[in-house]
């Protein structure tokens, strides 16, 4: 009957000590996903705002509110090829990370006088390689008028810290997120002035973890002329 | 003795059970900790692999910036030569173990330059490609964008005696050497065909001409500034005033100038030219200087001021007495020639000046100094 008793009393402590180490390993495991995905979105976040910002100007081609980034955001740069071009129309070498898209896309021209201007695409089609040149775009331009030595193709869109995530929404189209979802209340844009952008990323979580995980990035974008 | 014997089986059945519990039970413990350690040297190595593609991308972009800062800072002479459109590997950098960069020149118009640099870390795989539109001033295309002897915002008023004299595109500004101008005889054919230069011209708004001339084609890439001072193309005329050395109520360059890089061969030493000015208002009586007068504000010359090349300034300018200036002159609001002061188009002054080393150096582009992003290579 001791025997017995003992065993059991054993048994119980042996349950409980296994019940507290799963529990404490289920945390830790827990633990170490929002860690993982917490690194993930500063990563994600500080590459894909860098890149955005700091090909762009502050005031002209980007804007900081409150919560939110709205910004030309380039996609790409087009050089005409020598005597190939006319009036309102570009047949240019592309170099970007995807094709021109007329639905969404509009572009920068360095026009003679020096000024960049934006003009609406009406169309895009692949054409033969200029001499020497790589893929070929036939650009045709709202403004028949159009030209110039250099295009920069760009769309329209908004980063925002939303829904504890980083998302970005192109034109008036859906917020789409590009972090897990991992950031808390206080996470958010701010403008810092001089062409500056502080991102704070605080994670969802009990207090220790969100100061321990917490990160600000300071982004800059081109100086302003 | 057989419920002794009954009760002894039974306890060893028991004794076994448990046994066998904890053992399953530390099986599952050891199994459950196994799982954590691997999950968290899983993150480990993730975060380690991020990193260390993070560090390689980024050795690959600070080379790529190096490769164009270098190609900007020490320009190669052959691409002045390169045509529009034509294309030509610039130099390549080696830094040791962060990696190297190869850089490539396009010519985009007489003065534009697109040029592209891409960086690698070695060893690795990581690439990264920037680019940037360059400016490079070009003489020839700095007076075609000038166009008359006198450019200004506001008028020109010629008075009492002055002269405004652009019916000579060969006139060699007199104690030049007559050799220093042979060579650009051609260039000023070609710019003025009919021998002569206009004499005024109105500062260009910019503001409603097309990109496009009347042969369909582009025109050239003249960085004029709308409603703004007359500078050289993408150097403003405020930079130029700043870097100007200050000039004197008499025009007497200084015994230095000889030494400057700003010299042109040929000229004589005291009459080499250099970049002059300053800001506010200027007032000069005498004296003889050449190269890029550059002025942030008003210009008076009087006495016998003698002046060859480039007169630029962002408010008014004003000759009297028997001044002379061989060149040309760019002003913001007026120019006023009177009493016996005389402006006779130069192409030759105007050309030589530009020709000095400090204008010559690129210059990127102010806005968007960096063009991207581009496609991975």
């Amino acid at each position: 009957m001791a025997e017995a008793l003992i065993t059991l009393i054993l048994l119980t402590i042996m349950l409980q000590a296994a019940w507290s180490v799963t529990a404490r390993h289920t945390r830790g495991a827990m633990q170490l996903v929002r860690r993982s995905e917490m690194l993930e979105a500063v990563r994600i976040s500080g590459w894909v705002l860098r890149e955005e910002l700091k090909v762009s100007r502050p005031g002209t081609d980007w804007l900081a509110h409150d919560d939110s980034i709205t910004l030309r955001a380039f996609r790409g740069l087009a050089v005409p090829c020598p005597g190939a071009s006319a009036p309102g129309l570009l047949v240019a070498d592309w170099d970007g990370i995807r094709e021109p898209d007329p639905a969404k896309d509009s572009l920068l021209l360095l026009e003679p006088a020096g000024r960049w201007r934006a003009h609406g695409l009406s169309r895009v089609a692949r054409v033969p390689p200029c001499p020497g040149g790589g893929p070929t775009l036939r650009l045709e331009l709202d403004d028949p008028e159009a030209g110039g030595y250099l295009a920069r193709v760009f769309e329209r869109g908004t980063y925002h810290v939303a829904d504890a995530a980083l998302r970005y929404r192109r034109g008036l189209g859906g917020r789409q997120p590009l972090t897990p979802r991992t950031l808390g209340d206080e996470s958010g844009l701010e403008a810092a002035g001089a062409g500056a952008v502080v991102v704070h990323l605080r994670p969802n979580g009990q207090a220790g973890e969100t100061e321990a995980w917490a990160a600000s990035l300071r982004l800059w974008g081109q100086e302003p002329r | 003795m057989r419920v002794r014997g009954s009760g002894t089986d039974g306890g060893v059945r028991a004794a076994s059970g448990t046994r066998g519990a904890a053992l399953a039970l530390l099986l599952l413990l050891i199994a459950a900790l196994s799982g954590l350690g691997t999950g968290v040297l899983t993150l480990a190595r993730r975060q380690a692999l991020a990193a260390r593609t993070t560090e390689s991308v980024l050795q690959a972009r600070l080379a790529a910036e190096s490769g164009l800062l270098g190609l900007v800072g020490g320009w190669p002479a052959g691409a002045d030569s390169l045509p529009v459109g034509g294309q030509v590997a610039g130099p390549s950098h080696a830094l040791g173990q962060l990696g190297a960069s190869t850089t490539t020149i396009r010519r985009l118009s007489s003065e534009l330059f697109l040029v592209h640099s891409e960086g690698r870390r070695t060893p690795g795989p990581a690439t990264s490609r920037v680019a940037a539109a360059v400016w490079v001033l070009a003489p020839t295309s700095r007076l075609a964008a000038h166009g008359a002897v006198v450019v200004s915002g506001a008028g020109l008023t010629v008075e009492k005696g002055g002269r405004v004299d652009g019916t000579d595109t060969h006139t060699v500004p007199s104690g030049w050497d007559p050799g220093q101008c042979a060579p650009l005889w051609q260039v000023v054919d070609s710019l003025f065909p009919t021998g002569e230069m206009a004499a005024f011209a109105t500062l260009p708004s910019g503001k409603s001409s097309s990109p496009w001339r009347a042969d369909g084609t582009l025109r050239p890439f003249e960085a004029l500034t709308p409603g703004q001072a007359p500078g050289l193309g993408m150097i403003p005329l405020d930079t130029l005033a700043n870097v100007a050395a200050p000039i004197g109520p008499s025009m007497e360059p200084s015994e230095s100038s000889c030494d400057t890089p700003l010299d042109v061969s040929g000229l004589a030493c005291g009459r080499a030219p250099g970049i002059w000015g300053g800001s506010g208002q200027l007032e000069v009586s005498g004296g003889a200087a050449s190269g890029v007068l550059a002025v942030d504000g008003d210009l008076l010359l009087r006495g016998d001021a003698r002046f060859d090349g480039w007169i630029l300034a962002s408010g008014d300018v004003e000759l009297q007495d028997d001044v002379r200036v061989e060149g040309v002159i760019g002003a913001g609001r007026s120019v006023r020639v009177e009493d016996r002061a005389v402006v006779v188009a130069s192409p030759c002054a105007a050309l030589a000046v530009l020709r000095s080393v400090w204008l010559r150096n690129p210059r990127k582009m102010p806005d968007f100094s960096h063009l991207g992003p581009l496609s991975e290579s």
